[in-house]
C-alpha cells in the first residue's frame, strides 16, 4: 500500500523521461535533415543496369525529395520499408533479391546515406542508380 | 529417470521452437506496418518466463529471419540487438509494472536505429552511421510508439498465458517423473 505513491512516481518519471528523449531526438532530426529546395528544378539521373549499359534521364520536377521525383516520372518502383520506399525496379529492371541484387543510390558518384524518400534534391544535381550485386 | 529427462529436453526444444515461430509469424504478420512489431514485447515476456532460455529462441528467430530476408548488413545487427533487450529484461526482471515495461519497450524502439547503425559505423565510418541513424529518427519514434502501445495492451495477457503454459509443462513433467519412478 505504502509503495503505491512511490510506484506511481516511478511510472510518471519513466514516461516523462521517454517523452523528453523523444523531444530531444526530434530536435536532432530537425537540425540534421538535409534542407529541401522548393520550386522547379532539373536533376539528372543515370541508371546503370546489370549488363553495365546505362541510360540517362533529365528530370524536371518541383518535388523536394528524390523518391517522389523518380516515382512521378515512373522510373522506379519499390516497397514500403522502415525508411520510406525501398527501390526494387528502375527503368524496368528489377533487382533479384535471391542473387543479392539491389539498387545503389549515389550522388555525383558518392555514397548517399539516406533512402530515396529522404534524399532532398536541388537544381542541377546528378544522381546515379546502379544495380549492385552482393551486400 | 532417463525417460523423464528426455521428455524434459524434448518439451523444452519444442517449446523454444514454437515460441521462435510465434516471433517470426508476429513479425511477418505486421510487416506491412513500418516499424510496428510484436517482437519486442514478446521477447520481454519470454525472458520473464523462461529466463536465459530466451537466447535459444532469439537466435532461432534471427536465423529464420536471415533465411527469409537474406543475410544482409541488417542481419548482423540482429545478432546483438535482441540479446541486448533480453539482458536488459533480466536485469530489470523485478519490475512488475506494465507501464514501466511499456516504457522500456518504447525506449528500446527509440534506440533501435542507433543499435542498427553499428555495422554502418564499421562499413562506412562515423559519418555513414550518423546519417543512417539521424535519417531514421521519425521511424524510431514510430517504433517507440508501437512498442509502447502493444506492450501496454498485450503484455499482461500474453505473460499470463506463457506462465500458465510453463507451469502446466512443469507439472506434467513432474507427474510423469513420479509415475516413472513408481515401483511396480
Amino acid at each position: 500500500m505504502k509503495n503505491e505513491p512511490k510506484n506511481r512516481k516511478k511510472i510518471i518519471l519513466a514516461v516523462a523521461a521517454l517523452a523528453a528523449v523523444i523531444a530531444l531526438l526530434l530536435c536532432v532530426y530537425h537540425f540534421t535533415k538535409g534542407k529541401t529546395s522548393q520550386g522547379a528544378k532539373t536533376i539528372t539521373l543515370e541508371v546503370v543496369h546489370k549488363d553495365q549499359s546505362s541510360n540517362s534521364f533529365e528530370i524536371h520536377t518541383d518535388r523536394e525529395y528524390l523518391g517522389e521525383a523518380l516515382t512521378d516520372e515512373e522510373l522506379v518502383e519499390g516497397e514500403n520499408g522502415p525508411y520510406g520506399m525501398f527501390i526494387t525496379t528502375v527503368d524496368k529492371e528489377t533487382a533479384d533479391d535471391a542473387n543479392q541484387e539491389w539498387w545503389c543510390i549515389t550522388k555525383n558518384g558518392e555514397q548517399v546515406n539516406t533512402s530515396a524518400d529522404q534524399t532532398p534534391i536541388a537544381d542541377g544535381e546528378k544522381y546515379e542508380l546502379t544495380l549492385t550485386v552482393g551486400y | 529417470m532417463k525417460s523423464s529427462e528426455n521428455a524434459k529436453k524434448i518439451t523444452r526444444l519444442v517449446t523454444m521452437g514454437l515460441l521462435s515461430g510465434i516471433l517470426v509469424l508476429g513479425q511477418l504478420g505486421m510487416a506491412f506496418l513500418p516499424n510496428i512489431e510484436p517482437v519486442t514485447f514478446l521477447i520481454i515476456a519470454y525472458t520473464l518466463v523462461y529466463g536465459k532460455q530466451v537466447f535459444s529462441i532469439i537466435y532461432a528467430f534471427v536465423l529464420v529471419e536471415g533465411l527469409i530476408f537474406g543475410f544482409g548488413i541488417w542481419w548482423f545487427s540482429y545478432l546483438y540487438i535482441w540479446s541486448i533487450l533480453a539482458v536488459l529484461t533480466l536485469l530489470l526482471q523485478k519490475n512488475t509494472s506494465t507501464v514501466i515495461w511499456a516504457v522500456i519497450a518504447g525506449a528500446f524502439g527509440l534506440l533501435f536505429g542507433a543499435l542498427c547503425s553499428i555495422p554502418y559505423l564499421i562499413s562506412g565510418g562515423p559519418g555513414a552511421a550518423f546519417a543512417y541513424w539521424a535519417a531514421g529518427i521519425p521511424y524510431d519514434i514510430l517504433h517507440c510508439a508501437g512498442n509502447f502501445v502493444l506492450t501496454l495492451v498485450l503484455f499482461r495477457p500474453v505473460l499470463g498465458v506463457l506462465k500458465k503454459l510453463n507451469a502446466w509443462q512443469k507439472s506434467s513433467l513432474l507427474a510423469r517423473s513420479f509415475s516413472a519412478e513408481k515401483p511396480e
